[in-house]
């Protein structure tokens, strides 16, 4: 069975937003709303590493387990998906996510919040699949055709990956074979790099 | 006096063993919005096999080691 995942190769991302583009533009979101985004740790520093991130459609959702409507709903791929019909807006879900993922749109004056809004790893919503309906509330259903999330098939230099974990992970790991490193890809070192590394040092001095 | 203590050691102990039987369930409510159709029944006529494969094969775009020999 497929478990779909995004995957992000921070040595690659050369942090162009052409995934969040793609994503806006694709699923029509409105002013405000940005289902993605890039992440640069070390900015205009050398050795600066960016990572695009939005909903990581988790295995064991803090998001579903915080809504007090019981919006929130897995299917079978493992995508994390919400019925904006049952969605009352409180936010509880956006103080949930360690990712910022859910979104909500400013809908009238004193900050309203309007119904939450993420990535939806292009799976539509609990609407009939390809209708005008669907497109409305939750964006375009591309999974359903059968096509993967616009934001990873897009990326010019294909550090975002979406798809079944098994076989992401796949692609992932033939390219650490070839480049010949790998293992730094996540984790304390590669974001801030070692004590000696431009990045720790400019924080170093920063602190001074 | 040696089965008080007996008494009082079996009661401590199964109070450690039998703890957890108490506590409430901690996983989310269940969903209560509407049922939505599998990912492969509208363009896929419900062929769950056919549209895995569409998938992975499509994902196979994304390796520019396959892209470029």
């Amino acid at each position: 069975m497929a478990r779909m995942k995004f995957l992000c190769d921070s040595d690659r991302c050369i942090e162009c937003n052409g995934c969040v583009t793609a994503c806006k533009n694709e699923h029509e979101t409105p002013w405000g709303i940005s289902r993605r985004r890039v992440v640069t740790l070390g900015d205009g520093l050398p050795g600066e590493k960016s990572v695009s991130v939005a909903c990581m459609h988790c295995s064991d959702a803090p998001c579903m387990a915080v809504c007090p409507t019981d919006c929130f709903y897995r299917t079978d791929e493992g995508v994390v998906l919400h019925d904006k019909d049952q969605c009352i807006g409180c936010g509880y879900c956006f103080y949930a996510c360690p990712f910022g993922a859910p979104q909500f749109p400013q809908t009238g004056n004193f900050g309203m919040r309007g119904k939450m809004d993420k990535c939806t790893f292009c799976a539509g919503g609990p609407e009939k699949d390809g209708s005008a309906e669907e497109k409305k509330k939750y964006g375009n259903n591309r999974l359903a055709e059968g096509k993967l999330p616009l934001c990873a098939e897009m990326c010019s230099t294909k550090a975002l990956l979406a798809g079944d974990a098994d076989v992401i992970s796949e692609i992932f790991r033939e390219r650490a074979l070839h480049r010949g490193k790998g293992g730094e890809l996540w984790g304390w070192k590669q974001a801030y790099g070692k004590d000696g590394a431009p990045v720790a040092k400019a924080v170093k001095e920063e602190k001074k | 006096m040696k089965s008080t203590s007996l008494k009082i050691v079996a009661a401590l102990a199964a109070a450690c063993l039998l703890s957890a039987c108490g506590e409430k369930v901690q996983t989310a409510g269940d969903y209560r919005g509407k049922t939505d159709s599998k990912a492969y029944d509208a363009n896929f006529g419900g062929d769950k096999a056919k549209w895995e494969a569409a998938t992975r094969a499509r994902a196979q775009n994304q390796n520019d080691h396959k892209r470029i020999p």
